[in-house]
Order: C-alpha cells, then sequence, then structure tokens
C-alpha cells in the first residue's frame, strides 16, 4: 500500500461533502434544541432568529410541572425500550446461531418466513392486534407492548446476527470444542465475542423500534399512565386547538438525548470488524 | 498418549460416499500421514476421529476407550486446522491457554506450559499480540502451540502447512517432524502432497474416492505400490507408464510395445502371453545408455525438454510409441539435447507390471544393473 497525496481541490470537496452531509443531519437536531429554547411567541416570527435571542429554559420546566406526566413517559418508554433490547437479543442471538450452524429440516423455509411479518404495513395488523390484545388482557400493559415491539425487532434482529454468525469461520468453533468446549459454551466464548457489531447493531434497532415507536402505544393503551413519550407526547401537545411547539421541541430533545448517547456510546461497535487474523484471509 | 482405530467407518453424505467402510490401525506414538488427492476423504476421515462428524457406520477408537459417540471434547484430542481457526478476540497467550483453562489446569502449570511451547516454537516474544498482527507462518506455529499445550493423547493435523510459503513449508516441516521425536505422540496427518507424507509419516495412508489403496511405511509404498494409482500418485516426477504386452516362451517373460523388447528378470509368476499390461519405471530408475550398447535391454527415445534444477536434470523424452517417458538424472553432465534420440535403459530400483484392466500390480522385479 501507499500514501496517496490529495490535490487541494480534491481534499476541499471531500471536506464540502463532509460539511453538508453534517448539516444535514445535524440541523434540525439543532432547530430542535434552538425552538425549545424559545417562547412559543418567538417560534412564530418572521424571519425566524437562528439562534434563541433570549434562551429561556421554562419549556423544560413546565415538561415537569405541566398536567402531563412526562417523566412517566418516559420512564414507560425506558422499560419497555430495555425489556424489548433484551428480549430481542436473546432470541436473535440464538435463533440466528441455529439458522446459521444447525442443520435441520425447513431451515430455508423458516428463515424466509421469518421475514413475512415485515410485508405487512402495521397499519394493517392494528385492529386485529387490538381484538387480541383486549382478549388476551394486555391492552396497557408493559408485557403487551415489548411483545408488539419484540416482534417488529425481532426478525431484522435474526437475519443481522445471522448474518455476522455466517460471516465466523466454522473452525473457529471446531476448534473450541476440541479444546474442550461444549456447543453452548463455544458459542458463548468463541462465537458471541465475534458477532458483537451485530448484536449492538441489532440492540440499537430494537431500542429505536421500541422508543419511536407511535402506533403501538396509542392504540394499545388506554391509560395515559401507559403510554409511551411519543404517544404521550402526541396527546399532550396537539389537539385541535392548541398547538405547543417550543414545549413539543422540548419534550422531543429529551426522547432525542438517549438515542444519542447511545450511538455516541456504542459507534465503535457498529463501525469495528472482530474477526480479523482469524483464519488465513 | 494412546493408538487410535478405526473399525469399519463409513461416512456417507446425502449420496456421495465420502469415505467407504475403513479398518485402520494406528500404532501408539506413529506419525501417520493420510494422502491422496483433493476429494478422497482425508478430511473427513480425520473429522469423525476429532468428532466433527459423526461415522455413518463403524467404530472410533482411542487407545482402549470407544469414543464413537463421544464429543470432540471428551477425546482428549488436539486438532490444527488448514486455516489455523485461531481465536481472534483473543492474545496468543489466551488462545493456546483456553484449552487448558477450560481443562481447570492450575495458574502456573498454565503458564510454565505456554511458555514452553512458546520457546519450542520460537514464538514467545509473541505472546502479547493479537492473531491479526501475526504473519501466516507465525500464525501456523501458535496454532501448533495451542495444541502442543494440550499435551493431548492424539495430535490431529489437516494440511496443517499448505497455506505457507515453500521455503516455510519445507522449514516446518522439519521442525514438525522433531518436534514428534522429541513429545512422542501419535500424530495423525492430512496432506494432498505425497513429498510430505514421504518425508513425514512412519506409515502412509493413501486414499481415492473414500477407498484406502495402500498402507505402509513410505519405503513400501515406493517401493512397491500395490496398484497403479499409488504409484504414479507416490514419487516425483511420478511413474513412467508404459503400455504393452507380455510375451512368455517357457517361462521367459519379455515385454513387448512399439519399439520396445525388454526381457524381464526370471519370476515364478504366471503371466500368460499377450496379456495387456503396464510396465512401470521410476524416472530415477531409468539411466541413459552411452556410446555404442545396442543392448536389447534399452530403450530408444527421442528428447523433447530437458530441465535443469542444478542438482539434476529432468528428461521429458517420448518412445516411438509415443508415450511418454521422464528420467531423472543427476547433475549437469551429459544432459542430451532437445531433438536428440537416446536411448536409456532401466538401472536400479524396481520395475512393476500392472494389469491394463485393473491397474493393480501384479509383479515387481528387482532391477539387476
Ligand atoms: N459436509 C459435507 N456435506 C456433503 N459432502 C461433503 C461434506 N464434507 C465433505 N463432503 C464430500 O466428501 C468428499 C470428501 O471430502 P473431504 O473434505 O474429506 O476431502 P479431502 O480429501 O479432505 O479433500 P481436500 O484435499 O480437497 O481437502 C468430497 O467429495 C466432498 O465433496
Ligand atoms: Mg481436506
Amino acid at each position: 500500500m501507499f500514501r496517496r497525496r490529495f490535490s487541494l481541490g480534491w481534499t476541499l470537496s471531500v471536506w464540502g461533502t463532509v460539511i453538508v452531509i453534517l448539516g444535514w443531519s445535524l440541523f434540525p437536531i439543532y432547530w430542535m434544541l434552538v425552538t425549545s429554547l424559545k417562547t412559543n411567541m418567538d417560534v412564530f416570527k418572521v424571519p425566524p432568529d437562528f439562534w434563541p435571542l433570549k434562551p429561556t429554559l421554562e419549556n423544560y420546566t413546565a415538561l415537569t410541572t405541566g398536567i402531563s406526566p412526562i417523566g412517566r413517559f418516559f420512564f414507560n418508554s425506558l422499560i419497555t425500550a430495555l425489556l424489548t433490547v433484551l428480549i430481542t437479543i436473546v432470541l436473535a442471538t440464538l435463533a440466528g446461531y441455529a439458522l446459521s450452524r444447525l442443520k435441520f429440516r425447513f431451515r430455508d423455509q423458516i428463515l424466509v418466513s421469518v421475514l413475512v411479518t415485515q410485508m405487512f404495513p402495521l397499519v394493517v395488523m392494528l385492529a386485529p392486534l387490538y381484538l387480541l390484545y383486549v382478549k388476551a388482557h394486555l391492552l396497557n400493559t408493559y408485557t403487551g407492548m415489548v411483545i408488539a415491539f419484540t416482534s417488529f425487532a425481532l426478525p431484522f434482529g435474526i437475519w443481522m446476527i445471522k448474518g455476522f454468525i455466517d460471516s465466523v469461520p466454522v473452525e473457529i468453533e471446531q476448534a473450541a470444542m476440541v479444546d474442550g468446549c461444549s456447543r453452548l459454551k463455544a458459542m458463548w466464548t468463541v462465537v458471541l465475542p465475534l458477532t458483537i457489531p451485530g448484536i449492538v447493531a441489532t440492540g440499537i434497532f430494537a431500542f429505536l423500534d421500541a422508543w419511536n415507536n407511535l402506533l403501538f402505544p396509542l392504540t394499545l393503551t388506554n391509560d395515559i399512565m401507559m403510554k409511551t413519550l411519543p404517544a404521550g407526547m402526541v396527546l399532550a401537545f396537539t389537539g385541535q386547538f392548541k398547538h405547543d411547539w417550543s414545549g413539543m421541541m422540548a419534550a422531543s430533545f429529551i426522547t432525542t438525548l438517549p438515542v444519542l448517547i447511545l450511538f455516541v456510546l456504542l459507534q465503535r461497535y457498529l463501525v469495528e470488524g472482530l474477526t480479523g487474523g482469524a483464519v488465513k484471509g | 498418549m494412546a493408538g487410535v482405530k478405526l473399525a469399519g467407518v463409513s461416512k456417507v453424505f446425502g449420496n456421495t460416499t465420502a469415505v467407504a467402510r475403513t479398518d485402520l490401525e494406528i500404532k501408539d506414538g506413529e506419525f501417520l500421514v493420510l494422502v491422496g488427492p483433493s476429494g478422497c476423504g482425508k478430511s473427513t476421515t480425520l473429522r469423525m476421529i476429532a468428532g466433527l462428524e459423526t461415522p455413518t457406520e463403524g467404530d472410533i477408537y482411542i487407545g482402549d476407550r470407544k469414543v464413537t459417540n463421544l464429543e470432540p471434547k471428551d477425546r482428549d484430542i488436539a486438532m490444527v486446522f488448514q486455516n489455523y481457526a485461531l481465536y481472534p478476540h483473543m492474545k496468543v497467550f489466551d488462545n493456546m491457554a483456553f484449552g487448558l483453562r477450560l481443562r481447570k489446569v492450575p495458574r502456573q502449570e498454565i503458564e510454565a506450559r505456554v511458555k514452553e511451547a512458546a520457546e519450542i516454537l520460537g514464538i514467545a516474544h509473541l505472546l502479547d499480540r493479537f492473531p491479526k498482527q501475526l504473519s501466516g507462518g507465525q500464525r501456523q506455529r501458535v496454532a501448533l502451540g495451542r495444541a502442543i499445550v494440550r499435551h493431548p493423547q492424539v495430535f490431529l493435523m489437516d494440511e496443517p502447512l499448505s497455506n505457507l510459503d515453500a521455503k516455510l513449508r519445507v522449514q516446518t516441516r522439519a521442525e514438525l517432524i522433531k518436534l514428534h521425536q522429541r513429545l512422542k505422540t501419535t500424530v495423525i496427518y492430512v496432506t494432498h502432497d505425497q513429498t510430505e507424507a514421504m518425508t513425514m509419516g512412519t506409515r502412509i495412508v493413501v486414499m481415492k474416492d473414500g477407498v484406502v489403496q495402500q498402507v505402509g511405511t513410505p519405503k513400501e509404498i515406493y517401493n512397491n505400490p500395490v496398484n497403479i494409482f499409488v504409484a504414479g500418485f507416490i514419487g516425483s516426477p511420478p511413474m513412467n507408464f508404459i503400455k504393452g504386452i507380455i510375451e512368455n516362451t517357457n517361462g521367459k517373460l519379455l515385454f513387448k510395445a512399439k519399439g520396445i523388447t525388454l526381457p524381464l528378470p526370471a519370476t515364478d509368476m504366471a503371466v500368460p502371453s499377450n496379456t495387456e499390461v503396464i510396465l512401470g519405471i521410476r524416472p530415477e530408475s531409468l539411466a541413459i545408455v552411452n556410446g555404442e550398447n545396442n543392448g536389447t535391454q534399452s530403450i530408444s527415445c527421442e528428447v523433447e525438454v530437458v530441465e535443469n534444477i542444478g542438482s539434476e536434470t529432468i528428461i521429458h523424452a517420448r518412445t516411438q510409441g509415443k508415450e511418454e517417458v521422464v528420467i531423472k538424472a543427476s547433475g549437469f553432465d551429459k544432459a542430451p539435447q532437445m531433438g536428440m534420440v537416446m536411448k536409456v535403459k532401466a538401472s536400479q530400483g524396481n520395475m512393476h507390471l500392472f494389469d491394463a484392466q485393473s491397474g493393480t500390480c501384479l509383479i515387481t522385479f528387482a532391477i539387476l544393473a
């Protein structure tokens, strides 16, 4: 390998592109933050202020004192999202491993059928799901929501983790079994550590799926105390006659924050492949 | 340490028979090489011994224990894989210590064993690295080290040298031989390279299409191949084969092909006249006839290619019957020119007569110079 020297023009255009992409993805977050620091009067100013001239935290304090239990929404979101992540990772890892490594009848058919659930738009399922939940007494329960979220995150997770396990050479696992591992132990000590990027990606996906989901909590709960953030916010800040944009932006910012932190913490795993040097490449 | 026994073992995948019913006894401390062309079932045999593949029928014994239904971890074997299969997320030390830790070996002993193996293999300075920070040769050593530290009953090795470059391969080959002499542990070694088989094996098993063709010491297999496949597979350059017929006059055998009439040494074996046979003779058994020797025993042929590799000269020539004959002569001396017609004769070693139909060896003669 040799190091290429880049011309000035090339360097500039690379940086230009990077800046445009960054602006594209970061501006909405910035705008959300700025709006949340304005009063509702300032929000409608034309031309808008791109910088809060009289920044105020009153929208944030209002969140804690307002009539809507934002804290409770946040807690609901957190608990359902974390449970969804946990269950999805465990199930997707076991299923992904089996579908990648074990030989059994109808394996390929099962693999494809896993995706069938993704073929229908969510909206189509809402009504039947609602009726089912009524019968099963799952309305207004965490269990109900976690089941719904998980069933949507799982197919992606299974495929994702199966793909990662496929890329771990079988010989590594066999070496571990010869070295003294049972199959399960070899999976735990050798295969899983090499599948971490896939597991993390699956976890993040499951988290986002649960955290951002609006339709499930909106339909599968009718008790305000069981709403998650997105559903709760829709009820709290929008209505026929009110639009508390800056309040909504404050709540949105708080909703986005955990996701941002999650990404920053875990991006290393998403980018980094761990399998280098395992076998002759 | 222990021997290994295969009793009527076979393996069928779907409708391919990877290994046909095989009986094989490997003695304690032996370096047994399984050799044969690609797809002949060597790896499958090895993997059945390792427990990574379940035999379709038959039983496998390690020492006195029947291991047919034991998991790999309970067989007390160590295996070296063709692609090394190191644990990429563990440092070299941990790669080697892994199996010992699983077996609850005390910490001090683990360190001592890993150190010792690392010294033997010359990788003591690499213990703190990850596999991806090693060269191919170094990874190979780590893979060997991981097997050695275990002090297993049997080492199983599946083409462990095939990913190394030629020079490193020869070097590591010698080291493996030394290692075996030192550890005296049973080794079952798979390769498709006949040179490796000849140089390393105390005994060789030649396989073809899942069937064992011959088992014997390198010398036995080289001198007395049981059929044309073994004869052609072992030895480099490969044995020359010339099609012809036998003329039997009162027990005196004469091999006849176009332009060749070769009296054969006396034998007890009765081969009827006009039997179609193939005469096999190794390139190193042939010598160029100098001067005006017009004896009937020589074969005249035309030189096509002369390859000089320093210590020896390989001459490719063609008989009048248009069959290729390769002669291995030593040094540069008297190397013939391309296009020249020369005479060669059998001068040392053995000559073999194979049945033209079945390929089995009918008679092996010692060549009387
Ligand atoms: N898991 C499997 N499923 C189906 N067929 C298999 C399987 N493993 C091996 N075979 C077949 O069994 C035969 C023997 O394979 P094996 O791997 O033992 O060959 P080999 O002698 O090790 O060859 P090579 O030198 O190429 O490694 C081949 O025809 C192969 O296609
Ligand atoms: Mg093989």
